[in-house]
């Protein structure tokens, strides 16, 4: 019996030993809590324009987001927390910063209703919880950023550091409930039920948005229906009010490897909004009229030129239709368009990449200033940027 | 009984191979060992077809099995982060009492965050480990060192799995309550 249990105490203490050695050997395995990231900063000026403007305090600069703010500015801190387990985890994005800023600009919406502005809601970026349910079906509820477009919030997955304006007026985020879908290796699917965009914290019009996605060997076929502003209501709303009609969007996203250093990526998307409707005394109608939008087509050509350098262009054409956007200038029936060119190189110093990058913009109506304050039809610009990833 | 198997397989695991970097005459890293056990031919083909291996080599006193397997490697930043998945191949040949298992093909598949902030695997992201290890930066030779550790660890419990001779169950005594205690 004694024997017995002195081998019962060797045993433990060798299968503690064991357990000791394999922690030492442990570099493999993670179900802790993530943090990465990134941190952003740049400097812009315009070529042959001006950076100053009188009563503009960022000057002329091209409508799309982020990196449009002259001199040296700040982009932003990108702090993500991440938990991936087998069966469920969570990601929590965060943002400080104007870049940051400029990504959840839809988020003020709780501090609004608590009259806090400046509150923590205003740093989240995405914020939503998974659970796989099965090797093949995940499903996600919370903040998460769009499934539309090439581009993203993070400097870190573009190759380009401004964006272009198919991202800019695509969605951001969404807010709500995704089932994805590994079909095979090469195939996915995603079907989501989700808030208007860009309504990341709640959902204060009682629409909702559908969303849907196929994806075939890179190719990605994406689907967004809805109405964004709510419907009228005859017992609340009073003449006069008006809500537009229900968005659709399509939207292809692809890349391509041409070869070893070779590489391609495309955008084409659809945007569509309805006329809508209007209170008419009261009563209810819809407002006559073609619906209004934008739609584009974009090509990003990168090639890999050292383990350092790679060098890559963005060539863009975008076009506005029926007064869907102001963004850019239109002629008299609300039309208008812009080609801009970016020129990028990439070079990597461990994890810093530091992007020097030449931009034209090239619109069909005066959208930009001259150097003599005039309206204009083209921008040059130039883009130092640095990302530092973490 | 049980005691003795649980120390046996201890023991095993603490004196367990300790591997080196081996290369075959193609340039390709091999981790590989011919081990005599005391085991018949019938439990050895058993044990390792319990182990998940699929059949891949029929014969009638030699057999041949082969298993793909992966673990994740991590970077190390403000917490670990997932920088891709090694995948390699296991094969084993069973001869008689003993087994010669086999560890090549060793592939990177390396990851990155994806739009939604999640790591996954990088398109065109894998690559054969041999040439990154040989021209291995400060992050690679640790991972050299992990990888190494980790293979010693899978091996050493492949070796102890795969000799463990099935326990009959053993019959649960049943306890009768009565008054006369």
């Amino acid at each position: 019996m004694k024997n017995r249990n002195i081998l019962s105490i060797m045993a433990l203490f060798l299968s503690f030993s064991v357990a000791f050695a394999q922690e030492d050997v442990e570099e493999t395995e993670s179900s802790a809590v993530t943090v990465s990231g990134s941190v952003d900063a740049y400097f812009r000026t315009n070529l042959g324009a001006p950076n100053k403007m009188p009563g503009v305090i960022d000057g002329t600069a091209p409508g799309t987001s982020f990196a449009n703010r002259p001199g040296f500015s700040l982009g932003m801190v990108n702090l993500i927390l991440a938990k991936e387990g087998k069966k469920a985890g969570f990601v929590a994005d965060l943002v400080f910063g104007p870049r940051g800023e400029d990504a959840v600009f839809g988020s003020p919406m709780n501090a609004a209703v608590n009259g806090s502005f400046g509150g923590s809601a205003q740093i989240v970026n995405q914020l939503y919880a998974y659970w796989n349910v099965s090797d093949n079906v995940t499903l996600t509820m919370g903040n998460f950023n769009t499934f539309l477009g090439y581009e993203v919030i993070s400097p870190t997955a573009n190759f380009n550091y401004s964006t272009s304006y198919m991202f800019s007026y695509g969605p951001f985020s969404h807010t709500g409930l995704k089932a994805d879908f590994a079909l095979s290796d090469d195939m996915s699917a995603m079907v989501s039920i989700m808030n208007p965009t860009d309504m990341t914290e709640f959902n204060f019009v009682s629409t909702y948005t559908l969303g849907a996605q196929f994806g075939i060997k890179g190719v990605y076929f994406n689907f967004l229906y809805g109405d964004q502003d709510g419907k009228l209501d005859e017992d609340l709303d009073t003449d006069g009010d008006t809500s537009a009609g229900s968005t659709f969007q399509g939207d292809i996203t692809a890349g391509f490897d041409l070869s070893d250093k070779l590489f391609l990526g495309l955008n084409a998307t659809y945007n569509s909004t309805g006329t809508g409707e209007i209170v008419n005394g009261t009563t209810i109608e819809d407002v006559d009229g073609d619906a209004a939008g934008f739609y584009g087509l974009a090509g990003y050509f990168q090639v890999a030129t050292s383990d350092a350098l790679s060098l890559g262009a963005r060539i863009e054409y975008f076009q506005v239709y029926n007064g869907g956007l102001g963004v850019i200038g239109l002629d008299a029936d609300g039309d208008g368009s812009v080609i801009d060119v970016t020129l990028s190189a990439q070079y990597k110093v461990g994890d810093l990449t530091i992007i020097p990058e030449f931009r034209l913009d090239s619109s069909s109506e005066d959208s930009f200033t001259d150097s003599d304050y005039l309206p204009t039809k083209s921008l040059s610009s130039f883009v130092l940027a640095a990302v530092y990833s973490f | 009984m049980q005691l003795a198997m649980f120390l046996l397989f201890t023991l095993s695991q603490l004196t367990g191979t300790l591997l080196e970097y081996s290369y075959d005459e193609s340039g390709k890293i091999v981790f590989m060992e011919v081990v005599n056990t005391t085991i018949g031919y019938d439990t050895l083909v058993q044990n390792v077809e319990n182990l998940g291996f699929e059949k891949v080599e029929e014969g009638y006193e030699e057999q041949g099995f082969s298993k793909e397997a992966s673990f994740m490697l991590y970077n190390k930043r403000i917490s670990k982060v997932p920088h891709g998945r090694l995948n390699y191949n296991v094969q084993i040949e069973v001869k008689g009492n003993r087994y010669r298992y086999v560890i090549t093909d060793l592939i990177f598949h390396e990851y990155e965050r994806n739009r939604y902030g999640r790591y996954e695997e990088k398109r065109n992201g894998q690559m054969a480990l041999e040439p990154l290890l040989a021209d291995a930066d400060k992050q690679w030779e640790k991972h050299k060192q992990t990888i190494l550790k980790k293979m010693e660890s899978e091996v050493a419990i492949l070796k102890s799995e795969i000799v463990v001779i099935p326990v009959e169950q053993e019959q649960k005594s049943k306890v009768k309550i009565n008054d006369n205690w």
